[in-house]
């Protein structure tokens, strides 16, 4: 199968019509480039729902799938409350034969809720020579369609998101599961597995009859393997109801981590938030106290208005001063003292009824009132100070203006600073933090709990086997010894071989299977691996228990010591080993697709991964980030020999994206402009 | 010119004014009718005759400074005589007429974007801080300082 096109209308970042050809050569290289956010796993979620109807990913594990949108929200806003149709046509190519699928999904906006339907899907296929058949649109006979020509239950080995390759890598219960069932849909074993649990109960059933017609010691071993048979059921059963705990538990750990990653994203954020904040307070603690201070200098700046009238009033009462007719109490007492004594300061005698005498009581009583006087005095040293201070008022009052408005500058900037953060940051954040890692100890608690009791399980079901076989054996034996050979334990004894051999049969296909995985997996490991790390691991091993395993040059387990970048190699191995089985075929006809597959690796890893995957597959199509293609990236994808195309994912004003075909030889300007 | 205290009063149709200029400058009244009293003194503005006087404040609150400006505007008013200062309840009749015609310079012309009107009645909004209000009245009172001045 070739994957030839794909046209999104409206979907997630896409708003509009776009439209993606893939390169069909065989091999091929489809490079889809954009930083975060442009809508890479957009175009990944594109193909799962265009194909199988499915809005979420194995990277969506922790979000509520009411809260994945697929309408593209611009449009939504746009439609002003009206509905808007989403689609993804993807055309294929299978065994000669075109075919046309179109999904589209129906959204509306009503306040800050968008409501979602899936409304209709349709089938066009045309054949070797360019007959088109009439479009199907039953959903079955699509799904059977699609079924036949990529089948739902291999599907998840050709279609890989960053996330489910990082989840290869963990040596957990969900690591097992996933490597367990992807083994179980490629040897589709599912009825040899039924089979087995139908026989382990015939048989149970068979040895309950058993213990029922026997006697004596044969009874007694009867009955003992009948106990080890239920004690071994409900160990199993608590083993499966612990690794289901196991399971959400780490699923738990996981959602906090995601969590506590994302707020340690923001950690140097809101460091700078609160420096801001003290920042803030310190000026509008400054800006208060030069408030109260412009205030104190309100009364000063409206008297300013008045100098012209204080300094006359001022000069009018200093000359009264200077004229002696302010202040006059001295002035009296003067005069006083010249009538009582009849003699002038000067000297002269002042008789009473005397010219001068007559003269200096006119003067006495021409003088006003000593109380106004007095005020008057005070208001002549009042306006004084009032002269001397509006000057220095005026100057403060610049200097505190100034002063005020160049704070206030800052007070504003600090503000848009803190708004500008506040937008990208929950106000709780730090809470939140606190409160996810208190709940992250208790799962941690909780995970080594379950680990603990999974271990005694397995501890306690190996002695019970042992057990059960050394019963078995006595049973055997006194069989033998006691010669009983009725009908009832004929039938119990034929059950047991068939069990065994189904058993057997099981294991062999599943060792098998495990083998090929194991060698193909060794083999590409040792090809993507660099110098070093060929020399330190020998090879990948699928363990009886479904767990990965890497073995170094001693042939000795080492993957809980090897890197983060060794681990996604690990993974891509396993990943293609899966491919490679499924289809059978050293070259798997099915596109593979993988998202930010280059995240944790070495620039020499991803050489010899962009030089593996060609020889494996017939079309790669790779979505990547900046980060991970750049001009020396692009160097290793035109070394390899086979056909590429370049699709670029641009920003556009409103924040939705543009799909753009980049010709190959201008595609390195592209990565450069980054 | 003895300070005398007194209730001193202004129009009841500046009544709101008064309170809203409280609020939004935080000065106290006696400031705000210092501020009137000058402006209109500085603007040669008539004075204008209570049409119903509404009590305000105590005079014991005004500050001698203020007091000082006030009984030079008098004695300025009436060549001097002391005689025209020593009846406190005159001059400060004489000044409400004064403030009454200040507080329009106020909200026509120095705080005029900080005006809106309900229902026909004048009132000051801000949502600013206290200081960009005071702000706005300082920078006028300067600007009426320096043309002063200039003059």
């Amino acid at each position: 199968m070739i994957l030839k096109k794909m046209i999104l209308d409206n979907f997630r970042q896409f708003q509009g019509q776009q439209e993606i050809n893939f390169n069909t050569s065989t091999p091929s290289i489809t490079i889809i480039y954009g930083t975060n956010g442009r809508g890479k796993t957009g175009i990944f979620r594109a193909l799962i729902f265009c194909l199988f109807g499915e809005k979420s990913l194995a990277q969506d594990e922790n979000i509520n799938i009411k809260d994945i949108n697929l309408v593209n929200t611009q449009a939504l806003e746009k439609s002003d409350g009206k509905p808007v149709v989403a689609m993804v046509a993807t055309t294929l190519v299978h065994e000669n034969k075109t075919y046309e699928i179109i999904r589209k999904i129906r959204g509306l906006k009503e306040g800050s809720e968008i409501f979602e339907e899936g409304f209709e899907l349709t089938l066009v296929k045309t054949d070797e020579q360019g007959n088109t058949a009439p479009p199907i649109k039953d959903k079955t006979t699509i799904n059977e369609i699609i079924g036949n020509i990529f089948d739902p239950k291999i599907k998840d080995y050709f279609l890989f998101d960053g996330e489910k390759i990082e989840r290869l890598t963990r040596a957990d219960v969900q690591q097992k599961k996933t490597v367990a069932q992807g083994i179980k849909n490629l040897l589709n074993i599912n009825d040899l597995e039924n089979a087995i649990n139908g026989m382990k109960s015939l048989l149970n059933n068979l040895n309950a009859q058993l213990k029922i017609h026997s006697q004596g010691k044969f009874a007694q071993v009867l009955n003992a393997i009948a106990t080890t048979n239920k004690s071994m059921e409900d160990n199993q059963i608590k083993q499966e109801t612990v690794s289901a705990q196991l399971d959400a538990a780490e699923k738990e750990l996981r959602k906090y981590d995601g969590e506590l990653d994302k707020i340690n994203e923001i950690k140097h954020v809101i460091t700078q938030r609160k420096a801001l904040l003290a920042q803030e307070a310190d000026l509008i603690e400054t800006q208060s106290s030069r408030i109260d201070l412009l205030r104190s200098k309100l009364t000063g700046t409206a008297a300013s208005l008045l100098m012209p009238i204080i300094v006359k009033v001022y000069s009018q009462l200093d000359t009264k001063k200077q004229t002696g007719e302010i202040p006059v109490q001295s002035k009296l007492d003067l005069i006083d003292k010249i009538l009582k004594d009849h003699r002038c300061i000067c000297g002269t005698t002042v008789m009473e009824g005397s010219c001068e005498y007559g003269l200096i009581l006119k003067w006495k009583n021409r003088i006003v009132d000593s109380g106004l006087s007095d005020n008057a005095l005070n208001l002549w040293r009042d306006l004084n100070a009032i002269i001397k201070e509006t000057p220095g008022t005026i100057d403060s009052v610049h200097k505190a203006l100034i002063d005020y408005d160049k704070n206030q500058i800052d007070v504003t900037q600090i503000h848009e600073q803190l708004k500008k953060i506040s937008d990208q940051i929950d106000d709780s954040a730090e809470e939140k933090a606190k409160g996810f890692n208190q709940s992250r100890d208790k799962v941690n608690k909780d995970i080594g709990s379950y680990k603990n009791q999974v271990r005694v399980l397995e501890q306690e079901y190996q002695t019970l086997e042992s057990k059960k076989v050394e019963l078995t054996r006595q049973k055997e034996k006194l069989q033998e010894e006691e010669g009983i050979k009725d009908e009832l334990h004929a039938c119990a004894a034929l059950a047991t071989d068939t069990n065994e051999a189904l058993n057997n049969i099981f294991n062999s296909f599943t060792e098998d299977i495990k083998k090929q995985l194991s060698d193909l997996a060794s083999s590409a490991m040792k090809r993507l691996l660099d110098e070093e790390g060929k020399w330190s691991l020998k090879r990948i091993v699928v363990k009886n228990d479904y767990s990965l395993q890497v073995h170094d040059h001693r042939d000795e387990p080492f993957l809980a010591n090897i890197s983060a970048g060794q681990r996604q190699i690990v993974s891509l191995c396993f990943i293609t080993a899966l491919a490679q089985v499924a289809t059978g075929k050293d070259r798997f006809e099915i596109p593979l697709f993988m998202d930010t597959p280059f995240g944790r690796l070495s620039l020499e890893h991803r050489e010899n991964l962009i030089g593996f995957i060609p020889q494996i597959c017939q079309q790669w199509i790779i979505m990547v980030t900046d980060t991970e293609l750049t001009e020396k990236e692009w160097n290793f994808f035109r070394k390899v020999n086979c056909n590429c195309t370049f699709y670029k994912l641009s920003p556009l004003a409103d924040g939705t994206t543009k799909v753009e075909n980049i010709p190959v030889d201008e595609a390195l300007t592209s990565i450069q402009a980054h | 010119m003895k300070m005398t205290d007194m209730r001193v009063y202004i129009d009841k149709s500046n009544v709101k004014i008064y309170d809203d200029l409280q609020k939004i400058t935080g000065a106290d009244f006696h400031i705000i009718f210092f501020i009137c009293v000058c402006l209109a003194v500085s603007r040669r503005a008539d004075p204008q005759k209570l049409s119903k006087r509404i009590e305000k404040f105590w005079a014991r609150t005004m500050t001698p400074t203020e007091w000082s400006c006030i009984y030079a505007i008098i004695l300025e008013q009436n060549a001097m005589d002391l005689k025209s200062v020593e009846n406190d309840e005159n001059v400060i009749l004489q000044m409400e007429a004064i403030a009454n015609a200040g507080i329009d310079i106020i909200t026509n012309d120095l705080l005029k974007e900080y005006i809106r009107r309900v229902d026909g009645i004048k009132s000051l909004y801000s949502n600013d801080n206290n200081g960009e209000a005071i702000k706005t009245l300082l920078y006028s009172l300067m600007a009426d300082y320096i043309d002063r001045i200039e003059e």
